[in-house]
């Protein structure tokens, strides 16, 4: 406690110094003596599970515009016509609001959203198509909504004059270009917060013909949450949810191709990255040209910034994925792959 | 009072009237009064504070209150930016409520730990040790281990000091007067100094228990305790100069057996939170300390002894009353380190070294001796040196 004071009684009678030696001579016996608990000390990780019925980790990572409702509540919030140049017009009903997110079990954070989930809806076309957002701010502060990719000026959601007043609708319309892999997120001021808040999702625009054919494809939005307002991220995940993969890991099959849609919306970090165990992926940064630059096994992104990425695991096995900013790791942003075997492969491990 | 019974009913209502009114403005207060709109405005005011945090072998066991007004769910817990697995005997703490965290972790000899809990609302509430160790758990072992240390550093160079009254018999009027004056000097830098790390340690004390006022609390009631009985002694029995230089004598056995007390938690609590160096140091240090202590005590009482018996008995007695509350001390700081106690002690301790020294100058009043003379100011000065100058030495 007190090291003045212990400084000041070893200094109190240095005169006497010698006769206190002669004390000295019985030695102190140790305390060392500890109690092991036979305790195992395992990995890192959360205590409890969240509300899945508020928001599925799982289910994120493959919906895209709204294929997880039932086809009359989809309707409420999307809409689809073939237009008679065959692209097709695609109406997405998105609003703002304030909700409590469950970043980690039991870890309420005052976030904003779009539609009630962070990630915001994933949104889906193909190149050519036309988007129409109808986007309602019931927050209660002005929101946006900024779509990377073309668009005019007017639809850019990022001037004062283009902010939403709360009760207020906007509706953005363009084409949706280029071919790549994209997000949206609120442009308002302040725009770190209006980011870190919450207020962001994933834009996937299929070039004309699709990509390669898969049934593996994954929505992945890298995000963080500073709980406690410090300046510094308390919870960093994949889609939101602290350690999500890691309770419920993702499961694929051996050789089968596994597209990734990976995205980077943290605030406050200024980098970001994704590894996975075992394997190594081909990376299209932006997913813009039909080329890979890296065969690698592990990618950085910068704010904003995205790729997609497509791996074939080798092995059956759980395979471990998260940021190799290992305190992000450590703090949330971790899950597995559970790989099946795949007899069709013929690459049975 | 001396109006008779009819007076004493009406008083009663006198007394009375105010108290009922009063409940009425509460009640209207809480019912009609701007309490709710003032709250809805702010958000819950969430506070954890950590009461101590043991290490045992791959396991944490962290001890926390909720010493905010509003209720506070423990959600996880991060242990050095990384969230762990972990048991609470209780996760939805309202004020005052207390948990025990358990998390079995394995940490880092000899490192910083730091320890962390997230509420449910996701504020952070962290809990930094400086130098992680294993903590020392009550064992016959180390309670004895302890119990030795306190004998050494307080009973016996007490008695070591003590020793020193045949010497002291010898001297003259002024030399006691230089040395009690000595006695002055000594205790007002270590009441100063054990006041300012009362002040600090009290930084760290659960809002609920109020640090401050601990340390206003337990410096005056001791002060004023300590006068009390001596006043109360004073009129109940006849002093004699001899029986108030005895008094004097287990005054300042008081005080220093309750600053000791505080020595004693330092050096458990060093020993506790693994400084053992310094514990070590601590207790060297101590150890000479006390000798001198023995010969503050020894001042008042030097020219005692007419009868030998029962002048021993008053040394032995003045000497367990000095030195033994280092054994005390070193189970509460070895065994349950807190902040609060701590506060408490180290105020109690600063209190009864300005006692001790109200003692003694009202001793130096009563002999209708004069205060200011140029022995006496020489020894309060030589006194504060001495300390100043050691200080330094080992700075």
């Amino acid at each position: 406690m007190t090291m003045k004071i212990e400084r000041l009684h070893l200094s109190a009678g240095l005169a006497l110094a010698v006769l206190a030696f002669a004390f000295m001579s019985a030695p102190v016996q140790s305390q060392g003596e500890t109690r092991a608990m036979g305790e195992m000390t395992g990995h890192s990780g959360t205590v409890g599970t969240t509300n899945l019925s508020q928001f599925d980790p799982s289910e994120y990572l493959t919906t895209w515009n709204f294929n997880n409702l039932p086809p009359n509540q989809r309707a409420n919030y999307y809409q689809e016509k073939a237009l008679a140049d065959g692209t097709m017009l695609r109406q997405y009903w998105i609003y703002a609001s304030d909700d409590a997110v469950e970043v980690a079990p039991g870890v309420f954070y005052a976030g904003w959203a779009y539609n009630g989930q962070v990630p915001g809806p994933t949104i889906r076309a193909t190149e050519g198509d036309t988007i129409r957002i109808h986007f309602f701010n019931g927050g209660t502060r002005a929101h946006t909504a900024h779509f990377h990719g073309f668009h005019p000026a007017s639809m850019d959601g990022a001037e004062p004059t283009q902010f939403v007043q709360p009760g207020q609708t906007f509706t953005y319309e363009f084409k949706a270009e280029p071919a790549g892999t994209h997000v949206y997120h609120c442009h308002s001021t302040p725009l770190k917060k209006h980011i870190e808040k919450g207020l962001y999702g994933m834009f996937i625009i299929d070039p004309v013909g699709g990509l390669s054919p898969t049934e593996n494809e994954f929505v992945m939005l890298m995000n963080a949450f500073d709980t406690d307002f410090d300046g510094e991220n308390d919870v960093y995940a994949v889609n939101t949810v602290a350690f999500a993969y890691a309770q419920n890991p993702i499961k694929v099959k051996v050789g089968e191709k596994v597209r990734l849609f990976l995205g980077n919306m943290v605030e406050n970090d200024p980098i970001n990255s994704m590894h996975i165990h075992g394997n190594f992926f081909q990376v299209y940064p932006t997913g813009t040209l039909n080329a890979s630059t890296h065969y690698t096994d592990i990618v950085e992104l910068a704010q904003a910034e995205r790729a997609r990425i497509e791996v074939q695991f080798k092995f059956p096995g759980r395979y471990m994925f998260h940021a190799h900013q290992t305190e992000f790791s450590e703090l949330g942003w971790m899950g597995f792959f559970e790989v099946e075997s795949n007899e069709s492969s013929g690459e049975v491990a | 009072m001396t109006e008779g019974k009819g007076m004493d009913a009406k008083m009663l209502a006198l007394g009375i009237i105010p108290l009922l009114l009063f409940s009425g403005l509460l009640a209207l207060f809480f019912t009609y009064g701007p309490v709710g709109v003032i709250k809805t405005t702010f958000p819950p005011v969430e506070h954890v504070a950590f009461e101590r945090v043991e290490l045992k072998e791959k396991l944490i066991i962290a001890h926390v209150i909720n010493d905010g007004p509003d209720p506070v769910t423990i959600a996880q817990v991060i242990i050095n930016d990384a969230y762990w697995p972990f048991e609470t005997t209780k996760s939805e703490l309202g004020p005052r409520d207390q948990a025990t965290v358990t998390i079995p972790y394995d940490w880092t000899d000899a490192e910083p730990l730091n320890v962390a809990l997230l509420t449910a609302s996701g504020i952070r509430f962290e809990h930094e040790i400086a130098v992680a160790t294993t903590s020392p758990q009550p064992s016959t072992d180390l309670f004895t281990a302890f119990a030795i240390i306190g004998i050494y550093v307080g009973v016996m160079p007490v008695f070591l000091g003590l020793l020193w009254i045949p010497f002291l018999r010898r001297l003259g009027k002024n030399a006691l007067h230089f040395l009690l004056s000595l006695t002055i000097g000594l205790l007002l830098f270590l009441g100063v100094d054990a006041l300012s790390e009362a002040m600090e340690t009290s930084a760290r004390v659960p809002q609920i228990y109020q640090g401050p006022a601990i340390v206003l609390i337990g410096f005056t009631s001791i002060i004023l305790i300590l006068l009390a009985i001596q006043h109360h002694s004073r009129r109940k029995h006849k002093t004699t100069e001899e029986s108030r230089l005895l008094g004097l004598a287990y005054l300042v056995a008081i005080g220093i057996g309750l600053h000791n007390f505080g020595e004693g938690l330092a050096i458990g609590s060093a020993y506790a939170i693994g400084e053992i160096s310094l514990g070590t140091a601590l207790v060297l240090g101590f150890m000479i300390h006390n000798i001198t202590e023995g010969i503050a005590i020894a001042a008042p009482i030097s020219k005692e002894a007419h009868n030998i018996p029962r002048f021993v008995r008053h040394v032995v007695q003045l000497g367990l009353i000095a030195g033994a509350p280092v054994i005390a001390g070193t189970w509460v700081g070895g065994f349950s380190y807190s902040a609060t106690l701590s506060t408490l002690f180290l105020a109690v301790g600063a209190g009864a070294a300005f006692q001790v020294v109200i003692s003694i100058v009202d001793h130096f009043l009563y002999q209708k001796q004069e205060l200011f003379t140029p022995t006496n100011v020489a020894g309060v000065l030589v006194g504060m040196g001495i300390m100043f100058a050691t200080g330094m030495l080992v700075a």
